[in-house]
């Protein structure tokens, strides 16, 4: 039996039938909420600006047919997920959450005339505009690397796509006894304990298949996030801190910061002056907010968008919103959740804008989880609130290291059970 | 022999793909030869060194302090049948019970156990006591019917046959089902109907539950859960 739109409007109610419909046989006052971006911060907002208000018209600009899931793809590194598995598309926003995506880039904003323009030539009208462009890389951190070489034969692999599958190619392929270079960048950078979960999954895969390989982290940082917990599983599983050390870890105190590239001698050189050929080179360069946010001049001169702490309003216009990894928020740390809870909150701010009601104080949290090996995993849990005209930490509870097998493997499998289900979360 | 051979290739053709990003490897189902070998060979499980383990390994988080869990997510393990808690774990170890990313966590954990481990936990779980419930009105006669005489038309052996009179479990590897959780029950049932759970000896519950109706084995929840939710 096909249903007609009026066995729908007597079956639901008027307002399924109005979301079921395209958003032209809507009332043309609706108010308008325009997406920039529809990565983890762009599609948690649409989602749940919708879960909130029924009336309020959502467009999200985004140039790609498909996101692939960055959170749970170094796992593509040791074979245990695909790129596949990772991939999804904007037809859930589209169908189940009654968004318009224009699958173009957008390119300008018209503050004066609250329009968006994209590379398409079209004018998206909006009456609140929110930017989630996530970061861009500073490649010219490092002298010699550039955005062709990642392209190429050194892949930073920091977004998931094909160059994680390129690095996969290449470490894989590594001669007996190569040697992987990873340069780890200094905060803030998105998912703080990803280079050293990604050091240890190349480990495990090499133990097998080629175990004199060796891995080197140059760090820029003189410590890292879980610090305590990896070198304590990497000395158990690869021998750190011996002389048949599998993974090796140099700070930036120790001199690890990767200063200049040699592609063409398979090089880095690092601030000690230090030449380290290796096999496999993996930069992961510094980063700073997205081209758009330079471009639309949301970042005021600098590095990340100021926003006001509160309502995340950017410092250019109060009717644009800033979220995600571009925001500067801190002393939230740049992940995918946090993208999403400040996305949840915008939401928040909106419906309260249209319907008058106060939203109330923010409770922001991060959770985040990280893995070692399959059996050992980490979690981190931070709560943050707007206290005194800024963002405040109220409460950070961290996975200690355990020496209790049957703990750090139950951590694993929390750690799984979240990368699944804050896919869902997201774009479901 | 080339007959042969396209008829092989085909059968691999027909393996049913695992779920999208989940690595199943194909692990040996349980025929009665090689389990009546690992029951034989199953260490002398110790109580109390199976309490202590218990607590080491977060297993109280979910089924409860001595067993009786405190809610439907996870069943309880108090005076179950030692010889089935013994082989469960294994199966988590193993994969073989795998039916959904529900069993991650137990798949996860028994990885860490030796199976001398195995069989203390076993020991621990199975001396402890599972509160009086109070017995709650009968199922209907149908579903009495079933729990006592079967259905021979359709090849359905009693549940009392295995499961004992009142449920509360068998010879061997049969379980107590007597005052799990309704939610539990059913779960159980509709897993081993459509196949998701496979590891029952020489496919028993599988040859039962797929002949009953989701009605039936509805009612049989209910029936065994006794009032429990």
């Amino acid at each position: 039996m096909l249903l007609n739109r009026r066995d729908v409007l007597k079956l639901f109610g008027a307002g399924a039938a109005s979301l079921a419909l395209p958003h032209g046989a809507r009332a043309a006052a609706a108010p308008r909420l325009v997406i920039v971006g529809g990565g983890i911060g762009g599609a948690a907002l649409a989602k749940y600006m919708r879960i909130l208000n029924r009336d309020i018209h959502i467009t999200v600009i985004e140039p790609n047919p498909r996101f692939i899931f960055c959170p749970g793809s170094n796992e593509v590194l040791n074979d245990e997920v695909s790129i596949d598995d990772l991939t999804v598309t904007y037809d859930t926003l589209r169908h189940r959450y009654g968004a318009e995506v224009i699958q173009e880039r957008a390119v300008e904003i018209d503050y004066a005339g609250h329009h968006v323009l994209t590379s398409g030539g079209r004018r998206v009208p909006y009456d609140w505009l929110a930017v989630s462009p996530g970061p861009q890389f500073i490649y010219e951190a490092v002298e010699g690397y550039s955005e062709a070489l990642a392209q190429g034969d050194f892949p930073h692999a920091w977004k998931a796509g094909p160059q994680t599958l390129r690095l996969k190619k290449l470490y894989q392929s590594m001669r007996p006894g190569g040697v992987v270079v990873i340069s780890a960048p200094p905060m803030p950078y998105r998912c703080p304990p990803a280079p050293y979960e990604r050091a240890s999954f190349m480990a495990a895969w090499l133990k097998r298949h080629n175990p004199t390989a060796k891995i080197l982290i140059l760090d820029s940082k003189p410590d890292f996030i879980f610090q305590a917990n990896y070198e304590d599983y990497w000395r158990d599983k690869f021998g750190y801190g011996t002389d048949h050390a599998m993974i090796e870890w140099v700070g930036s105190h120790e001199g690890g910061t990767v200063r200049q590239l040699d592609p063409a001698a398979h090089t880095v050189i690092t601030a000690d002056g230090e030449r380290i050929r290796a096999d496999v080179i993996n930069i992961i360069p510094p980063e700073k907010a997205g081209r758009f946010a330079f471009d639309t001049g949301l970042t005021l001169g600098r590095d990340w968008v100021p926003v006001n702490p509160y309502d995340f309003r950017s410092r250019k216009d109060p009717n644009v919103f800033v979220l995600g990894d571009a925001a500067e928020a801190d002393p939230m740390v740049k992940t995918g959740y946090v993208a999403s809870n400040q996305a949840k909150w915008i939401a928040q701010i909106i419906h309260g804008e249209m319907t008058g009601r106060d939203p109330g104080n923010p409770l922001w949290t991060n959770n985040c989880v990280a893995m070692a090996g399959d059996d050992y995993g980490m979690t981190v849990t931070d709560t943050y609130r707007y206290h005194g005209g800024k963002i405040v930490t109220q409460e950070t509870l961290i996975a200690n290291p355990s020496h209790n097998p049957h703990l750090n493997a139950l951590r694993a499998s929390i750690a799984r059970n979240w990368q699944r289900s804050f896919r869902r979360d997201i774009f479901e | 022999m080339k007959k042969t051979l396209t008829g092989l290739m085909i059968c691999v053709l027909c393996l049913p793909a695992g779920h999208a990003g989940e690595t199943t490897p194909s692990i040996r189902e349980w025929t009665p030869a090689a389990w009546y070998e690992t029951m034989r060979l199953k260490p002398a499980g110790d109580a109390t060194r199976g309490a202590r383990l218990a607590k080491v390994g977060y297993c109280y988080t979910c089924h409860g302090d001595q067993g009786v869990a405190p809610s439907r997510n996870a069943p309880s393990l108090a005076a179950q049948n030692e010889t089935y808690l013994y082989k469960t774990l294994l199966d988590f170890r193993s994969r073989l019970w795998w039916a959904d990313h529900k069993d991650d966590g137990m798949h996860a954990l028994a990885r860490t156990f030796t199976k001398q481990d195995l069989a203390d936990l076993a020991a621990y779980y199975a001396t402890r006591k599972l509160p009086t419930i109070r017995k709650v009105k009968k199922g209907d006669v149908h579903t009495e019917k079933l729990v006592r005489f079967g259905d021979p038309s359709r090849l359905v052996t009693s549940c009392a046959a295995c499961h004992g009179a009142h449920g509360e479990g068998g010879v061997n590897e049969v379980p107590r089902i007597e005052g799990q959780s309704y939610l539990y029950l059913k779960r159980q049932l509709t897993l081993f109907k459509e196949g998701r759970r496979h590891n029952d000896v020489g496919a028993g519950m599988r040859f039962v539950t797929e002949a009953l109706s989701e009605d039936e084995l509805d009612r049989l929840a209910r029936y065994y859960a006794n009032g429990q939710k």
